[in-house]
C-alpha cells in the first residue's frame, strides 16, 4: 500500500537537481521561454505564479490533488508490457497507459491541478483552448467536478474533425466556442482564449493545456504532468529491475512527452526521443515538425522554435492528428533539443496510421493519432532505437475520437 | 530621453493642447490606398501605424481582420518603410507591432530603417519592458523612442519601473482587454492615469476603445492625448468601395482631432 501511495506523491519540494533548476526565476529555459504578453497580463501572470508556488508547497493542496488523481483520474495508470509488439520489433516495449486515465488521455492530470488552483484563487470561471478536444474535455470534466463555469475555444476545423469531443464537452456543461480566425485550428484557439483571458482576468483562470505560453505555464503544466514519469520509474524498476534505454513520446505542445521525460532527465543512461508530426511532407504549410523546419521566434507568450515565414508571420501547419497540429513547441523542449539531451524526429501521416494499425491489431489497443506517431516511429527502418532495447512509449491517449479521421484517411466516408 | 517624440509631446503640453493620434493598419485596405490614407492624417499630431502580424493576440476583431487583409496584400516591414519614406506629408509615426516580425527583420536593421523613414516611436505589444533593454537602446540610437504600455492591472511600483524605461510617452490601455471600439468609456483609464500621475510626470495618452469625438473629449480632460484605432479601421472597411474614402477618412480624423484640440 505504501508503495502504491508513493506513485501519487507530490513532486519533491527541494530543487536540488539540474532539471529542477529550470526554468529560472524569469521563466527562462536557457534562451527560450519568458513572458511575452501584453501589459494587462503581466501582473495576473505574476499572481498566478505566486499562487501556484504557494499551492505547490501546501500539503493540503497536494493531498487533495493526490486523492483526486487516485480516485477520480484512476492513477497510477498501468505500465503495460506489449508482448506481441515487442516480439515483432525485437525490443522490450512497455506502454505507459495514459489512455486509461479518466477521459481517455493524460490531459486530465493537468486540468485537475489547474482547476483546483483556480478554485483556490477564487476564480469562478475557467477557459481553455483545445485542438483534438482532449484538453477541452479534460477541462470541462474538472470544471464539472469542482463546480466551475467553463468555456472552451476550438478552431472551426477541429470542431468538425473532432465532433465527438465537442458533444462530450457540451454534455459536461461547458460552452464550446468555434474559432473562425486564421487557420481555424489550435493556434487560433489559443489566441482566442488569450483574448478572453485578458478581458476577464479578474474572474477567470486560463487552463492552458500544454507546456506552452508565458511563464509560469510551461513549468506548471510540466509539474502536473511529471507524475507520468514518476510512476513510470517505480513501475519499470518493479517490472524489469532497471531503467529503460529509451523513452518515446509524441510532441505537439509537448506536455505528455515532458511529463514522461522529466523524471529521467538526470539519468544519463536513459535516452529520450520526441516524435513530431511530419504531416504530408516537410514543406511550408504541410507539416508540424518545428525542429525540422522552424527557427527561434516569439508567439503566444513564449520564445521557442516556430514555423514562420521570412517576415516572421506564422505558417499554417498540417497533421492528421489535431493534437500535434501546432506551429510551435514548449520552450523546455527547445532547450533540450539544442543541448542534445532529448532527440527529436518526425514521421508523416501515413507512418502514424501504420502505428495506429499495429497497436490496434497486435495489442487490441486503439491509440490516439497523436500517440500513434510515437508508435509508428518504432516501425520505421530508419528508427534510431537499437533492437533489444528496453523502452517505454507514452500512450498518451485513446483513439476512439479518431475513428472518423482514420476512416477518412482510408477514403471511407 | 531627449527623443524627438518626447520633445513633440512636450511642445503640445506646454501650449496647453492635447495630442490626437489616429491608428492605421499598414497595408489596409491595400498598400496603395493605405498610402493615400496616410496623407489624409494631417489634422493629427502623431500617427500610429500597425505593422500586421499573423497572430495579433492583443487585438480585437477589427484590427485582426485588417491585419489578415494587409498580410494577404504582402505587407511587411520592408514595404511599410518604403511607403513611409515616399509619403512624407503626414505626422510623425509611432509604429505598433508584435515582437516576432521585428525579430525576423533583424532588430538593429528594423530600428535603423524605421528611424530613416520618420518613425519616431515604437510600441511592442508583447514585449515586457524588463526584457527590452537592448532593443530600446538600439531604438534610441536611431531617435526611435520606446513607448511603453500601462494597464489597469499594473500596480504602482511597476508603473514606476515602466516609466523609467519610457523615452517618448506612456500609452495607457483604457480597459483590460483587446483593442476595439466600445460604445461607452469605462472609468478604468481615469483611475489608471490618476495612479500613474503619482509616480511620473511623463505625458500619457490613452487608447483601446476610444471611438467618437465625445470619447476623445472625455479622455483629453484627464490625459495628454487619445488614440482612435478600431473605429477608423471600421470606417475604412465600411467605405472601402467608395471613391470618397480618403475624404470621409480625412473628415473623421479632423473631427476627432478638433475634439482633442478644443
Amino acid at each position: 500500500m505504501s508503495g502504491e501511495k508513493r506513485l501519487t506523491d507530490p513532486a519533491p519540494g527541494g530543487r536540488t537537481s539540474a532539471r529542477h533548476a529550470l526554468p529560472d526565476r524569469g521563466g527562462w529555459f536557457g534562451v527560450y521561454g519568458g513572458r511575452y504578453v501584453a501589459e494587462t497580463l503581466v501582473t495576473p501572470l505574476a499572481e498566478l505564479e505566486r499562487a501556484y508556488a504557494e499551492a505547490r508547497a501546501d500539503v493540503g493542496f497536494q493531498e487533495e490533488l493526490g486523492t483526486l488523481l487516485e480516485n477520480f483520474v484512476g492513477r497510477p495508470t498501468p505500465l503495460y508490457f506489449a508482448a506481441r509488439l515487442s516480439q515483432q520489433l525485437g525490443s522490450r516495449i512497455y506502454l505507459k497507459r495514459e489512455d486509461l486515465a479518466h477521459t481517455g488521455a493524460h490531459k486530465i492530470n493537468n486540468t485537475v491541478g489547474q482547476c483546483l488552483l483556480a478554485r483556490r484563487m477564487g476564480k469562478p470561471r475557467v477557459i481553455a483552448e483545445t485542438g483534438a478536444g482532449q484538453h477541452g474535455v479534460a477541462t470541462a470534466t474538472a470544471a464539472a467536478l469542482l463546480g466551475l463555469e467553463c468555456d472552451v475555444y476550438m478552431g472551426r476545423v477541429d470542431t468538425e474533425r473532432q465532433a465527438l469531443n465537442v458533444h462530450r464537452m457540451e454534455l459536461l456543461g461547458a460552452r464550446v466556442v468555434p474559432v473562425d480566425s486564421g487557420s481555424r485550428t489550435l493556434k487560433d484557439a489559443i489566441s482566442a482564449a488569450m483574448r478572453d483571458w485578458v478581458s476577464h482576468v479578474d474572474s477567470t483562470h486560463y487552463v492552458l493545456g500544454s507546456v506552452l505560453g508565458a511563464h509560469p505555464y510551461p513549468m506548471m503544466v510540466r509539474d502536473f504532468q511529471s507524475i507520468i514519469g514518476r510512476e513510470t520509474r517505480t513501475q519499470i524498476l518493479a517490472a524489469e529491475g532497471r531503467l529503460p534505454n529509451w523513452l518515446v513520446a509524441c510532441v505537439g505542445g509537448g506536455s505528455n512527452s515532458i511529463g514522461l521525460f522529466f523524471e529521467f532527465l538526470d539519468e544519463p543512461s536513459v535516452r529520450m526521443l520526441g516524435i513530431e508530426a511530419g504531416g504530408e511532407a516537410i514543406e511550408p504549410g504541410r507539416h508540424a515538425a518545428r525542429f525540422a523546419a522552424g527557427r527561434s521566434g516569439v508567439l503566444q507568450g513564449t520564445k521557442s522554435y516556430l514555423l514562420q515565414d521570412d517576415a516572421g508571420n506564422v505558417l499554417e501547419t498540417h497533421s492528421i492528428s489535431a493534437g500535434l497540429d501546432y506551429c510551435s513547441v514548449g520552450p523546455e523542449h527547445a532547450y533540450y533539443h539544442d543541448n542534445g539531451r532529448i532527440q527529436y524526429d518526425s514521421i508523416d501521416d501515413d507512418e502514424a496510421l501504420a502505428g495506429f494499425d499495429a497497436l490496434t491489431r497486435l495489442e487490441g489497443i486503439m491509440p490516439a493519432l497523436e500517440s500513434a506517431h510515437a508508435l509508428g516511429y518504432l516501425l520505421l527502418d530508419r528508427s534510431r532505437i537499437e533492437p533489444g532495447s528496453l523502452l517505454v512509449v507514452n500512450l498518451s491517449g485513446r483513439g476512439d475520437k479518431d475513428v472518423q479521421s482514420v476512416l477518412r484517411a482510408r477514403g471511407k466516408p | 530621453m531627449g527623443s524627438s517624440l518626447a520633445a513633440q509631446m512636450h511642445r503640445i503640453r506646454s501650449c496647453g493642447s492635447k495630442a490626437f493620434i489616429p491608428f492605421l493598419t499598414a497595408g489596409f485596405p491595400d498598400p496603395q490606398r493605405f498610402r493615400v490614407l496616410l496623407s489624409q492624417t494631417r489634422a493629427a499630431d502623431l500617427l500610429e501605424v500597425g505593422l500586421p502580424f499573423s497572430d495579433p493576440v492583443a487585438d480585437g476583431p477589427s484590427i485582426c481582420h485588417a491585419s489578415e487583409v494587409a498580410l494577404r496584400h504582402g505587407m511587411d516591414a520592408g514595404r511599410l518603410f518604403e511607403i513611409l519614406a515616399q509619403e512624407t506629408e503626414r505626422p510623425p509615426v509611432v509604429l505598433m507591432t508584435y515582437l516576432n516580425p521585428l525579430l525576423a527583420y533583424g532588430a538593429e536593421r528594423f530600428m535603423r530603417d524605421a528611424g530613416r523613414c520618420g518613425v519616431r516611436g515604437v510600441i511592442l505589444t508583447d514585449l515586457p519592458p524588463e526584457d527590452g533593454g537592448e532593443l530600446f537602446e538600439l531604438a534610441a540610437a536611431h531617435d526611435v523612442a520606446s513607448v511603453l504600455l500601462v494597464a489597469p492591472t499594473t500596480p504602482e511600483e511597476r508603473m514606476q519601473q515602466i516609466a523609467a524605461r519610457t523615452t517618448g510617452f506612456l500609452y495607457c490601455v483604457a480597459v483590460a482587454g483587446t483593442t476595439g471600439a466600445r460604445k461607452q468609456l469605462g472609468s478604468d483609464a481615469r483611475e489608471t492615469i490618476a495612479r500613474l500621475r503619482r509616480v511620473t510626470a511623463l505625458p500619457v495618452v490613452v487608447g483601446f476603445g476610444i471611438s467618437t469625438p465625445e470619447h476623445v473629449r472625455e479622455t483629453c480632460a484627464f490625459a495628454d492625448g487619445a488614440v482612435v484605432g478600431s473605429a477608423l479601421v471600421d470606417l475604412i472597411r465600411q467605405q472601402q468601395a467608395s471613391e470618397a474614402l480618403p475624404q470621409l477618412f480625412a473628415a473623421r480624423v479632423a473631427a476627432l482631432a478638433a475634439a482633442a484640440h478644443e
